[in-house]
């Protein structure tokens, strides 16, 4: 028997050594495997997966090194633009692509604040800086980073839950009143997120 | 670690990290297609491909609508000069697609003194017939809709021509209608992203 394949059919990626018989689309493959699709054959469709996942983690972590939303703009485009451009660069017996990732845009946004602060001598401050120690500033973008992709992979239902309870700081009653989802439903929604995000926030991005 | 010290763990981790920044939508599409731009192309125009006669600003009327956007300038050149030397280098594109299979490649260039250049190539589009022409429109992620250009075409074939805009002006959707000089008819979507 013959079988033809539309040529219109929905694109369908398979990476080396992945079974022709398997149908793989994108967004159901690991970043890895995405990133080294951009790498090899420069795949548009992939790159938009991974833009797709990380795309407000992204924008979140340069933003709060810029402080800057119009510079940061731009520093996330450049780190997309980097990312598609250095994608050969990624291997994955050196980390995740995660961490590779969280490297460059923070890398980018780093780098623009270094451009933007003009250089000043003068007197030192006779008090210690608050902020945390650059390792510790490093850690706690990486976790940030880390929590908001994990977000961004939840299902709708259950993002939107955990978006209202933790980013916005609305009660699970206030929640169900504004979904109008009865309590139990919001309590088990939760319930479910914090399942599902525990493994992804088990390993650290950086790894 | 216990299965409800690991959800205690994860719970800790989302109290301690603040909201995500939502994308501008506009800032969204440009880091996509400035990315998949890299490394930046350069297009060398030909001069067959410039405007060759083939296109004119639509007038009367429709020149005034396109001054209305006060913010865009029309950069057009016709006889076959062109601006920028004959090359253009583009750091994003957008498509525009229609009926009939008209399309039109809307191709813009990296900033240069508050400017960006911006090419349109269409294929397919017809003239816009008697009393009526194109307008090309963008919208800005505040819902303000602003023209950025009118013209028509003397056929349907491959023409192309250029026009800039300010280089901060940010949009997320950009589409062409057919307008009418009389400003009587209802405008008609002719391509859209």
């Amino acid at each position: 028997m013959t079988v033809f394949v539309a040529a219109a059919a929905p694109r369908a990626l398979a990476p080396r050594g992945w079974s022709s018989l398997a149908v793989v689309t994108p967004e159901s493959m690991t970043d890895e495997d995405l990133l080294e699709l951009v790498a090899k054959d420069r795949d548009q469709a992939a790159f938009e997966v991974l833009y797709q996942r990380y795309s407000r983690a992204i924008y979140s972590l340069v933003l709060r090194i810029l402080r800057d939303r119009h510079r940061g703009e731009d520093v996330a485009q450049e780190a997309f633009a980097a990312v598609w451009r250095a994608a050969k660069g990624y291997h994955r017996s050196r980390g995740s692509a995660a961490g590779w990732m969280f490297a460059i845009a923070r890398n980018a946004a780093i780098d623009a604040s270094r451009a933007k602060v003009p250089l000043v001598v003068g007197e030192l401050p006779d008090r210690p800086d608050p902020a945390p120690l650059p390792d510790a500033q490093a850690i706690s973008d990486m976790e940030a980073f880390q929590v908001h992709l994990a977000v961004d992979a939840l299902p709708d239902r259950e993002r939107e839950v955990i978006e209202l309870a933790y980013f916005s700081g609305l009660a699970q009653s206030e929640i169900a009143e504004q979904l109008e989802l009865p309590l139990g439903t919001v309590k088990t929604r939760t319930r479910s997120a914090l399942q599902r995000m525990a493994p992804m926030l088990r390993e650290e991005v950086g790894r | 670690m216990s299965h409800e010290a690991e959800l205690q763990r994860v719970e800790r981790m989302l109290q301690r990290t603040p909201a995500p920044e939502a994308v501008p939508a506009a800032a969204a599409m440009a880091a996509r297609n400035a990315a998949l731009a890299e490394p930046a192309q350069v297009i060398r125009v030909s001069r067959s491909n410039r405007w060759s006669g083939r296109w004119r600003v639509a007038s009367g009327a429709a020149a005034l609508g396109a001054a209305a956007a006060a913010a865009l300038v029309l950069a057009l050149t016709s006889g076959g000069g062109g601006s920028g030397g004959g090359t253009f280098a583009t750091q994003f594109s957008v498509d525009l697609h229609g009926p009939k299979g008209a399309t039109a490649e809307v191709d813009f260039s990296r900033p240069n003194d508050g400017l960006r250049q911006m090419r349109v190539t269409t294929q397919g589009l017809p003239p816009a017939g008697a009393g009526q022409y194109y307008e090309m429109w963008f919208r800005t992620p505040s819902g303000e809709k602003v023209s950025a250009v009118t013209f028509n075409t003397a056929d349907a074939n491959r023409s192309s021509f250029t026009a800039v805009i300010p280089a901060g002006m940010t949009w997320y959707r950009c589409w062409v209608t057919r307008e009418a000089t009389s400003g009587g008819s209802t405008p008609q979507m002719i391509l859209t992203t």
